[in-house]
């Protein structure tokens, strides 16, 4: 898209302008610099945010009550009828211009007449960071803590967006977040318990071919499900062809309903059989809870609760990480001192609060993490040895486990082996096996006495049916564990996949986008120290942008302060220094990083005395705007500032079609004068005012010291640096003095004549009383007491003024009239030897 | 044909959203089918972590499935 520039704005109805019917027009140079003169009161602010609310949806004037509830109705004039009117018209690079037009209804929205699309695409495109700078836009850069400040910065760059990147991947990528998120650990210890399941489950089946007589060197379970066909097949004289198909319960039941008379011991046999696996297998899984899977337990709770060194830390650890998110809102000026506690000079320990509270946190986060692997590790334990399960009115797993944990958190009681041991968890798994095995004791004898009562080949054919059941099933939950453990497998292989994605992405984007944020700080570091020369004149201090490694932080440094190094700009700079790094860095980042044609710049010359406020101008005319530099921008400056008017409005003249200046005035209904009043009509206008009881106390001193200025300029008389640049309110006998010094000194050279009308030197001492007549009007105002001073005593002084004044408007006929040589000319200098006038 | 080598690199002299889209391409290239689950989520989720493992988790389902 091409650059955009303001070549019109018209308002009506907005703000401080009422206009109705006949608004406020503005023609602004696109080539170069605008610059708007008012004083305080007069529309300037109404104008910067009219733009700023247009073209970039930003209201400045409300931004310091947004935490109140904002009345958007005070921004349409309170005086106008009807909507505000807000006319702006924008001309690209290539001449094509867009007239946009904007209605501010009584509630204070906007509202874009136009419809057309590209209008509003247009108005999407336009918008930049960069637009609009009022005088503490960008003051927090320095202010603030680096995080802040590297917001801001990032911001400005263009590039906060890159840095919101980086935060979130780094989160996605957060080792403790993958692992709670994907638990790749508990699905391995899933597979490993099924695994070790499917060996358990295997000897089962050995144990169950050997009983039957079958031998099977090798595990594999097509030969175990082949031979075992075989057998029931031998057996039963059946001719079944699958063994995981054969239906083993209804075989055994075809056998027992042939042989009626032991139906009852059968019966009996089998249950007790079946009881006596079903203790068998619980056995087996109780040995799951090893003693080696309890000492690790063990290790990872010790080592988790040695990480704290008192009982409070772990209750306080919350609250440390609260204090912490506060903390980081101030910022610790240096190393020594800490801002929270006050505690001073702490040395090169780092024995701040932060560094404590962040090494307690560090702690308890070890803690946490040990903690949750110590909850997850004897959860996963309990739930597969299933032996709490199973008698649930002997130990519940849940109300073990809870209480497990619960103690270990809450109590010192169970936290080292020994004293876990205490809690006898073991003794109770303990006691559990014995009851099994003597219950497996006594099923093993009726089981005995059973078969004694029913005839060997009954009993034979009976127990190796069960015995190929147990087989059958084992094979059957072996199958569903290998699939299981293949779905796990292939869970972890993606998951891990994840991980790994995440965690390189992070990485090179990281790296990356320090690399790039630093190249472009560096870029903008440059551009902003030699701004900042420029502005300030002042070699000793070099500023420097840097950009931590990790981040958002970005370091607003002084690479030189007289002869010290790398000290932080806020601390250190003074107000009007560190004002002009903020427009430095501003406008490096504006000519380096923003495509936007404009900058409307509102008051931002307030910090600076009058030789600064020139530096300034003259880099924003050199370097900025677009007077020199093709790339550079269109400028729009505002300000209030009497004595910088002086030289906008030289630069105006002097660059003519380049730079247009305009003065705003009237106070209640703003209309704009390209050209300012005549000098010769103030006197009566300020008389006017006194006779109608106005305070023109300044006014008056401004008048008078317009006078004299006109003076020194039509007599060319020369004027110190000091008086010419540093001009305060009590420069008016400064002036006066200057202009009789000189004619004092005209009067007495040898080689110049002055002319008869002019001021003699007792006229001086009146104009130097009269001086303090102006002064004592200006204090008496500002003292805020009733005015004794009448009217007339008013207007008797600017009477002075101006008699003073006609004394030098001599009007010479000359004809080689050249200004001021006809005041005081040079005796047998050759432009005067026919000068008529009377010397 | 020798597949090219994936690698980042941003440029100080071209725009955000160019070195942004580089930052896509990467991402693609690492892997399609997670660029296009972190993409479709980096900009604009309000609860990233949690939609990003949802969808994680849905194309491990799915290829688990698929196997």
């Amino acid at each position: 898209m091409p650059k955009q520039y303001i070549k019109s704005v018209s308002i009506e109805g907005f703000r401080g302008i009422n206009n109705e019917n006949n608004p406020l027009q503005l023609d602004f140079n696109i080539k170069g610099i605008t610059s708007i003169f008012s004083p305080n009161g007069m529309g300037k602010s109404s104008i910067f945010d009219a733009l700023s609310f247009c073209l970039n949806d930003e209201l400045k004037c409300l931004s310091p009550l947004a935490h109140e509830n904002s009345d958007y109705r005070s921004i349409q004039n309170i005086f106008h009828n009807g909507d505000g009117i807000i006319n702006i018209i924008l001309q690209d690079e290539d001449g094509n211009e867009n007239l946009i037009e904007f209605k501010i209804n009584d509630s204070g929205s906007k509202e874009l007449v136009s419809t057309h699309t590209t209008i509003k695409t247009l108005l999407e495109n336009i918008k930049d960071i960069h637009n609009f700078l009022d005088y503490n836009a960008f003051a927090d850069i320095i202010y603030s803590n680096q995080e802040n400040t590297g917001k801001i910065f990032l911001k400005l760059i263009g590039y906060e967006s890159f840095s919101e990147i980086q935060e979130k991947l780094s989160k996605l990528a957060r080792t403790q977040n993958l692992s709670r998120d994907f638990n790749i650990e508990g699905k391995k210890e899933e597979s490993s318990n099924n695994s070790e399941k499917i060996l358990s489950l295997k000897d089962t089946i050995f144990d169950s071919l050997k009983n039957i007589g079958l031998k099977n060197k090798k595990y594999n379970l097509k030969t175990i499900a082949k031979s075992c066909l075989t057998g029931i097949n031998k057996l039963i004289g059946s001719d079944e062809v699958s063994f995981p198909n054969i239906n083993i319960k209804l075989i055994i039941d075809d056998v027992n309903n042939r042989n009626d008379g032991y139906n009852k011991d059968k019966e009996e046999l089998i249950k007790y059989t079946q009881e006596k696996e079903k203790l068998n297998g619980y056995l087996k899984k109780a040995q799951f809870f090893s003693d080696s899977k309890f000492k690790r337990v063990c290790r990872e709770m010790d080592s988790a609760y040695k990480k704290l060194e008192n009982e409070k830390d772990k209750f306080l650890g919350e609250l440390y990480e609260k204090a912490l998110v506060i903390y980081n809102e101030f910022e610790e000026i240096n190393n020594n001192d800490c801002v929270l506690c006050n505690s001073k000079n702490l040395g090169t320990q780092k024995r701040t609060f932060s560094y404590k509270l962040e090494k307690k946190i560090n702690k308890y986060n070890s803690f946490k993490d040990k903690y949750e692997k110590f909850k997850n590790l004897i959860n996963s334990y309990i739930e597969s040895s299933e032996i709490i399960a199973i008698e649930e009115e002997l130990y519940s797993k849940s109300v073990i486990s809870n209480k497990i944990i619960t103690d270990f958190y809450y109590s010192k009681a169970i936290i080292s082996i020994k004293q876990f041991e205490e809690y006898q968890f073991l003794n109770l798994v303990q006691e559990y096996r014995v009851e099994i095995e003597n219950k497996i004791e006594a099923l093993k004898t009726k089981i005995l006495d059973l078969k004694e009562s029913i005839p060997d080949e009954l009993h034979t054919i009976i127990t190796k049916l069960t015995y190929y059941k147990t087989i059958q099933e084992s094979i059957s939950e072996i199958v569903d564990l290998e699939k299981e453990n293949k779905t796990i497998e292939q869970y972890i292989k993606y998951a891990e996949k994840w991980v790994q994605y995440i965690i390189t992405v992070k990485d090179k984007f990281t790296v990356e986008n320090n690399s790039l944020i630093k190249e472009i700080s560096s870029d903008i570091s440059e551009d902003t120290q030699t701004f900042f020369q420029e502005i300030m004149n002042s070699p000793e201090i070099i500023p420097r942008i840097e950009k931590k490694d990790t981040g958002q932080k970005v370091l607003m440094l002084l690479e030189k302060f007289y002869s010290e190094s790398d000290r932080k700009a806020a601390s250190i700079l003074s107000e009007s220094n560190r004002n002009a790094l903020c427009l430095s860095i501003y406008f490096a980042c504006a000519l380096n990083k923003s495509k936007s044609g404009f900058l409307v710049l509102d008051d931002i010359t307030s910090s600076f005395d009058a030789g600064h406020q020139r530096n300034l101008l003259s880099l924003i005319k050199n370097r900025i705007s677009r007077i020199y530099k093709s790339k550079g921008k269109q400028i729009i400056i505002l300000t209030h500032d009497g004595e910088l008017e002086k030289s906008l409005k030289d630069y105006s003249s002097e660059l003519n079609h380049k730079w247009t200046h305009y003065v705003l005035n009237k106070e209640s209904n703003i209309k704009v004068d390209k050209n300012e009043i005549s000098i010769n009509e103030i006197g009566s206008i300020l008389k006017t005012k006194a006779n109608n009881g106005k305070n023109i106390g300044n006014e008056i001193r401004k008048y008078f010291e317009r006078i004299l200025l006109e003076i020194h300029r039509n007599l060319k008389i020369p004027m110190t640096y000091d008086l010419a640049n540093y001009r305060r309110k009590r420069m008016l006998d400064a002036l006066i003095t200057n202009l009789r010094n000189m004619l004092k000194l005209y009067r007495n050279a040898s080689g110049i004549q002055v002319i008869n009308t002019m001021p003699s030197d007792s006229d001086f001492i009146d104009l130097l009383l009269l001086e303090k007549d102006v002064a004592n009007i200006i204090n008496h105002y500002e003292s805020d007491i009733l005015s004794s001073y009448a009217p007339s005593f008013v207007v008797g002084v600017i009477n002075k003024i101006e008699l003073f004044n006609q004394k030098f408007q001599y009007n010479c006929t000359c004809s080689e009239r050249n200004g001021g040589m006809t005041y005081y000319a040079k005796i047998n200098s050759k432009k005067v030897k026919n000068c008529k006038c009377n010397l | 044909m020798v597949k090219k080598k994936t690698n980042l690199k941003f440029n100080k002299n071209k725009t955000t959203s160019k070195n942004y889209k580089e930052f896509e391409k990467y991402v693609f290239q690492l892997n399609k089918d997670f660029g296009e689950i972190l993409i479709r989520h980096l900009n604009t989720s309000d609860n990233l972590r949690e939609d990003i493992k949802e969808d994680v988790l849905n194309y491990i389902n799915q290829n688990i499935s698929d196997a």
